[in-house]
């Protein structure tokens, strides 16, 4: 079956050529393989000496990468699931890239919605900068630990 | 074991277990030897359940648990129903070639390829790497927390996610995850994309056994698993390799049919096309680009029976029901980050020509950055060119699609909206990636087929 769709018969001196190919090819495919395969294996070696973390540490501290995880906790803890929030973020000090980090609390606080605007949040994260700063209104201000505050905003009644 | 721990081995037997039925109407239940044929078993399941749960998402249906129970047993229950085919493809035995070397080559590729696939597994399963992929934190992993928390697919929040023109394929099923887990917890996904990634491998062998001997075949995936690239991306809970999975395992299905006549294979070959149309826009382009050459070469070496073959053009199809769901939400059905209206105006296209040229000229030099891509992608050259004294017409047929895939990418950023930078700094090695994996599959089977005297059934 093979063959079947084969042209011609092979000349000896193409299918010796042919096979030497062949066998170059797959001494290169062994010898990179081999040559990378130390530091792959070295490195499930090194993951699976590594201490498994409890499931929901295991979803949070790859997010150290981005900011502060605590903030995250603690934002999630006092923001009830079916409110809505936004990020506020400060320059005190700079976040090098705040588009990740409000992307990154959008994340980890779903099914909080994120309504961007302070002024329409039920809740406003401010972080890198004081309470006061946002510019809202507020009643209760929970601690997110050194990054900032959690305010529940006070929305003027409708007339 | 914790509850998280068995609730995903609950739902990996039930991928395994609608993959296995799956295989029986494919005519595929007895190819292969049996780990290989988990392996297409595993790929198979996942795309199965992936386009059920997706065109139920689509119908407002949540892929809770109860949910993904129901579909999963209906989906075997009909594949059992329909049974075995009566041109399934036969038991083959293993080809041999290169006596005792080719038996030693088979086993250190077989060792290596073993030992990557277990370190993978090492490392995915701490699933400390989870968040190091932007696009995964972006929107691949929102879109699914938005599915897990909405009903079916919320069009509201699913609006908000960048790329919600994408289909939904991968999100459900991760969606289902999460309902298994009990929680979002995103950090058990990069097991599960190791897992399908070590799948695709063993479905690679699956498909190549029976016209590439293993002393081929195995060397040639060990050299994928363990390029570092690959290797390090198979923990990756985003669409592009499992889009590289499905249209590698399609183009070496289809090829395979071309080779061996056998129908099993252009079903599957129609089967995976669907879910990488699913999986990514991209899929729906690379599927037709390789429906397009493969009936073409159909028809040049069989005539009117390669007329079957046809059927593969069908499959770009699949993305209709996803942009009806799309245009009934509202939600614009074609990428912000391309204009295919671009194509039609001559004056655009001589004005951005050098967006083209520099991206074809970054695609041709991205493989020779490190040596594990420069090796596979120069044996795949090489592989094309022997194959082409001997089967000039799949030789052309695999060329083709591999040229055409890039010059198609290259085509996109072409007629992008964003910076050509972009482009190469975020896409071309995500997206490119198809192109070297089925290079890398096919290299196998092109150098077989030149072989083909020399190698023989045990």
């Amino acid at each position: 079956m093979l063959g079947a769709h084969r042209n011609s018969q092979m000349p000896d001196r193409w299918r010796r050529i042919v096979i030497a190919a062949a066998a170059v090819a797959i001494v290169a495919q062994l010898a990179v393989s081999l040559g990378h395969l130390p530091s792959l294996a070295m490195a499930g070696g090194r993951a699976y000496d590594t201490k498994t973390p409890s499931l929901r540490d295991g979803d949070l501290d790859p997010l150290a990468l981005y900011g502060g995880t605590q903030a995250l906790v603690l934002a999630r803890a006092a923001i009830p699931p079916g409110a809505t929030f936004a990020v506020s973020i400060g320059t005190d000090p700079p976040v090098a890239e705040p588009a990740v980090l409000r992307r990154i609390f959008d994340l980890w606080l779903a099914p909080r919605r994120d309504v961007g605007d302070p002024a329409k949040a039920d809740w406003v994260i401010a972080y890198h900068r004081s309470s006061e700063s946002v510019g809202v209104a507020y009643t209760t201000e929970t601690g997110l630990g050194p990054d900032g505050n959690a305010i529940l905003v006070t929305h003027p009644a409708a007339p | 074991m914790n509850r998280a721990d068995t609730a995903l081995t609950i739902y990996n037997v039930l991928v395994l277990g609608v993959g296995f039925a799956a295989l029986r109407p494919l005519g595929l239940a007895r190819h292969s030897t049996r780990l290989p044929r988990a392996g297409l078993a595993y790929l198979v399941g996942f795309g199965t359940l992936g386009t059920a749960l997706a065109l139920a998402a689509m119908a407002g249906v949540s892929p809770t648990v109860p949910a993904v129970s129901v579909i999963g047993a209906v989906l075997v229950g009909a594949c059992v129903g329909i049974g075995d085919r009566s041109d399934a493809s036969p038991e083959r035995p293993p080809l041999r070639a290169f006596g005792r070397r080719g038996r030693l080559a088979a086993f250190v590729g077989g060792v290596t390829l073993t030992t990557a696939a277990l370190a993978a597994i090492a490392l995915a399963a701490k699933g400390q790497l989870y968040a190091g992929f932007w696009d995964a934190v972006d929107f691949w992993i929102p879109k699914a927390q938005a599915i897990y928390y909405g009903s079916g697919i919320p069009a509201d929040a699913w609006a908000s996610i960048k790329h919600p023109e994408y289909p939904p394929l991968l999100p459900t099923l991760d969606a289902a995850i999460f309902h298994f887990t009990g929680g979002f917890h995103p950090s058990v996904l990069p097991l599960q994309a190791t897992l399908l990634g070590i799948a695709f491998l063993l479905a690679a062998l699956s498909l190549l056994d029976g016209i590439a001997p293993r002393a081929l075949s195995l060397p040639a995936l060990a050299l994928l698993a363990t390029t570092p690239w690959f290797w390090w991306r198979l923990q990756t809970p985003t669409g592009d390799l499992i889009l590289a999975y499905f249209v590698t395992g399609a183009a070496l299905a289809s090829v395979r049919w071309l080779i061996m006549s056998e129908r099993a294979s252009l079903r599957l070959a129609f089967g995976l096309l669907i879910a990488g149309t699913l999986t990514k826009l991209e899929g729906g382009f690379m599927g037709l680009l390789l429906a397009v050459v493969i009936s073409v070469a159909a028809l040049r070496l069989r005539g009117r029976a390669g007329r079957a073959g046809l059927v593969l053009l069908t499959t770009p199809l699949a993305i209709v029901p996803w942009r009806l769901w799309l245009a009934n939400a509202g939600i614009p059905g074609s990428s912000p980050d391309y204009k295919l209206s671009y194509l039609g105006r001559p004056a655009f296209l001589a004005d951005h020509l050098h967006r083209f040229t520099e991206s074809i000229r970054v695609m041709v030099d991205a493989p020779f950055a490190e040596y594990a891509s420069t090796t596979l992608v120069v044996i795949a050259i090489a592989a094309v060119l022997i194959a082409a004294t001997r089967a000039p017409v799949i030789a052309a047929a695999a060329a083709g699609w591999l040229a055409l895939a890039a010059t198609g990418l290259a085509g996109i950023y072409w007629i992008g909206t964003l910076p050509i930078s972009w482009y190469i700094e975020n896409s071309v090695s995500r997206v490119g990636a198809t192109v070297i994996i089925t290079a890398a599959t096919l290299t196998p089977l092109l150098l077989s087929l030149a072989l083909s005297d020399t190698i023989a059934e045990e």
